[in-house]
């Protein structure tokens, strides 16, 4: 994994550096996303965790130039595709309606949504609905296009491909159906998959199954995963980085392996703690303080009303994305002079050896 | 994996058209209506077969003769299986000196299908057989008018212009109301409120003095199509913005559901959404409409025709035919020339019935 990613460091498929998404209402304006930065590279799968209503979903419609109506805007930062190696493209600048934008959208990078339920049209056929994927980006006609679709509802796993491809949505169970998004989403053979909670709406025995098959084709396409879920679990078994987000903002970023057996922000050590999941997401709820109000004015660290160790520093002023070891980067006061006192010592002890 | 699959419904594929059609089937009132409609439809689009005469062909031996009656029994009581009509005999009532008409019970007239004629024009190629008539004597089912020309004749080629105006009125209505409305609740923004602000204005319009007004500002030289137009024109661009409002309202739902967000995220533009995915999912409702709407352009082409503001002579429309009904002594003497305005009657209330069908059908919670 790791040889992976320095093999491909030098240009990431995706490259979001500093994105701020504001989102503008009635009652002010609302800072959904913060100062996000992350890549990823052809064949890695990188996680973005956080709980409920911390940007996740706005980062990832954002990529897709897919931001709600009117109100929502990237106000700042980039979105860099590496298209070719001649060409990278901001997608933050490119005009969401546009042809080029909508060349990309579903063809080169593709989404799939948490609501397998309503993410597929009643009115049409399964079939219809991923021939419309393939029709909308490429020159092929009807019966070439339904060929390609019952390959693709046979390569995720659906049984009888080729007379389930004449079956509507209502008669398919929520893991089918997401099997077909998944289906509609790679029929054009996307560089770059987005999943938003793919499996937050299946029940738990269907979620595994689905996981597995995205990873499966993941690496089958070689295709770069965004895997976006509120359950680190999830991130454990598909992921080789993982960005986790509170509020808006990434407090930590590491490949997998080290979160999981370093787990450095104290937001971080919560989520992990939560993995047992019984009881212990309330308790997570009932941390003293509260969500701060998305329209507040940010001062200090956005988690030091609910951290337990919460020192005046991160009241004042907001830490900055910093290495605390090779590749993994948290934004906490504690952790960084933890780190540099760590370092003088090192430094220190290796000077008294001289 | 094979465990999802293998629960797997058997139930047969039926379509969201098929659920309703099998629902709009069980409501009988609205499938007949449906069938009585189709079938006054297919008698309009082969008027010249259908029809025993000639629209045009004036009978001045029957002015004004009241409708035969089709009979199996004879006046002796003796059953004919072949249907037939007794001959007219018009007399002059030497009390009153009014002209009457008879039924002559000697003379009788049997029905025949497939019977020669007056001939007429279908597909550019010229015909002379008829539906039905008779041999010898005459055949005028609702009666001959003050030219006694045959009434039944003249309301099945007046249907040409009555029914469809109807359609072509509604279909104008619908491609317009359906597509900006449609369009206003999906882009939105600066759009919207322009189409917004524009509905407010059409919607200030007095509906029925402007119909007047327009129809009257259209030549009378001129033949009755450009009459015809302005009608359907006229109804299109007064009709269009309560549907329009509508279609906004229902797409403004449908715009947040995912499938349309996932159609987005597959890279469909603005007008594939709105053609593929939101104008399907209100179709239902835009065939409510038009089946209710159709009714309304009949009635007010029925009225400015009517009115002599409508289609002029010789083209036909039901509203025409009853111009001249509009005479008291007329009706009182002569009640069969109103038989266009049962035919108006219940063409209207046959749509209404298949209107209310198909609303039932499309969501029977409602
Ligand atoms: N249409 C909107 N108007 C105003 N605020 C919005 C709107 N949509 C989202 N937000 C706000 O933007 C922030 C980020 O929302 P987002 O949907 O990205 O969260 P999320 O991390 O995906 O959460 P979830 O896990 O619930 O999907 C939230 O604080 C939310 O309140
Ligand atoms: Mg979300």
């Amino acid at each position: 994994m790791e040889t992976e990613l320095a093999a491909s460091s030098q240009n990431p498929l995706l490259d979001v550096r500093n994105l701020k998404i504001q989102i503008h209402t009635d009652i002010g304006v609302v800072r959904a996303v913060e100062n996000v930065s992350f890549s990823v590279h052809a064949g890695q799968a990188l996680g973005i965790v956080g709980e409920s209503g911390c940007g996740k979903s706005m980062t990832a419609l954002s990529i897709m130039g897919l931001l709600p109506g009117g109100n929502a805007k990237v106000a700042d930062g980039q979105i860099l595709y590496n298209r070719s190696d001649s060409e990278i493209i901001d997608l933050a600048t490119l005009k969401p309606t546009g042809a080029k934008m909508r060349s990309i959208r579903g063809n080169e990078i593709a989404m799939i949504f948490q609501e397998p339920m309503s993410s597929l049209n009643p009115v049409y056929t399964i079939g219809d609905q991923i021939m419309e994927a393939i029709i909308l980006h490429q020159r092929v006609n009807k019966t070439e296009a339904r060929k390609r679709a019952i390959k693709m509802l046979d390569l995720v796993g659906i049984p009888a491909a080729s007379q389930r491809v004449d079956e509507y949505p209502h008669q398919l169970s929520g893991g089918m159906r997401q099997r077909v998004m998944i289906a509609i989403a790679l029929s054009c053979n996307p560089r770059i998959l987005i999943a938003d909670e793919p499996t937050t709406a299946l029940d738990v025995t269907v979620q595994a199954q689905i996981l597995e098959l995205i990873k499966q084709l993941q690496i089958e396409f070689n295709m770069a995963l965004i895997l976006i879920t509120h359950d680190l679990g999830v991130v454990r078994e598909v992921a080789d980085d993982v960005a986790v987000m509170y509020f808006g903002r990434v407090v930590e970023h590491a490949p997998a392996a080290k979160i999981f057996k370093n787990p450095s922000h104290p937001y971080t050590q919560r989520l992990l703690k939560a993995i047992p999941r019984i009881g212990s997401k309330e308790e997570l709820l009932q941390i003293e303080g509260s969500v701060p109000s998305p329209f507040s004015i940010r001062k200090g660290c956005d988690f030091a009303p609910r951290c337990l160790e919460t020192v005046q520093k991160c009241k004042d002023q907001l830490p900055e994305m910093e290495l605390i070891e090779a590749q993994h980067q948290v934004r906490c006061w504690l952790r960084q002079d933890a780190k540099s006192l760590n370092d003088k010592e090192g430094a220190k002890s290796t000077n008294n050896n001289e | 994996m094979n465990n999802t699959a293998s629960t797997a419904t058997n139930a047969p594929t039926l379509s969201m058209r098929q659920l309703m059609v099998r629902r709009f089937c069980r409501n009988r009132v609205a499938l007949v209506s449906a069938i009585v409609l189709v079938m006054m439809y297919l008698a309009m689009i082969f008027a010249g077969f259908v029809s025993p005469y000639s629209p045009s062909k004036s009978d001045t031996l029957y002015l004004t003769a009241p409708p035969q009656t089709i009979r199996f029994i004879d006046a002796e009581g003796n059953f004919n299986l072949r249907p037939f009509v007794y001959r007219m005999e018009g007399k002059r009532d030497l009390r009153t000196l009014t002209f009457v008409y008879e039924e002559d019970l000697n003379q009788r007239d049997e029905i025949f299908l497939f019977v020669k004629g007056d001939e007429y024009t279908f597909l550019g190629m010229t015909f002379d057989r008829h539906l039905f008539g008779t041999l010898e004597g005459t055949i005028y089912l609702l009666g001959t008018d003050l030219r006694g020309r045959d009434m039944l004749s003249r309301i099945i080629y007046g249907s040409r212009v009555t029914l469809t105006i109807g359609i072509v009125g509604v279909a104008l209505m619908i491609t317009l109301g359906a597509l900006i409305g449609a369009l206003s609740g999906y882009i939105g923004g600066f759009f919207d409120a322009a189409v917004q602000r524009t509905i407010e204005v059409f919607r200030l319009f007095p509906p029925i003095p402007l119909w007047l007004a327009l129809a009257a500002a259209v030549p009378p030289q001129l033949p009755s199509i450009f009459v015809l137009i302005s009608i359907v024109v006229i109804y299109g661009f007064i009709q269009w913005p309560g549907l329009a409002r509508e279609v906004r309202g229902l797409v403004l739902v449908l715009r947040e559901t995912e499938f349309v967000l996932a159609a987005q995220a597959a890279g469909a533009g603005t007008f594939w959404v709105v053609r593929k995915h939101l104008i399907p999912s209100v179709l239902p409702h835009l065939l409510v409409t038009a089946t209710l709407g159709i009714p309304v352009v009949i009635i007010f082409e029925s009225t400015l025709s009517f009115f002599g503001l409508g289609v002029k002579p010789p083209t036909i429309s039901w509203g025409l035919l009853l111009q001249q009904a509009q005479k008291l002594e007329v009706l009182s003497f002569y009640p069969w020339l109103l038989a266009p305005a049962v035919f108006l009657i219940v063409a209207a209330l046959l749509f209404n019935f298949v209107g209310d069908g198909i609303r039932d059908a499309v969501d029977p919670y409602s």
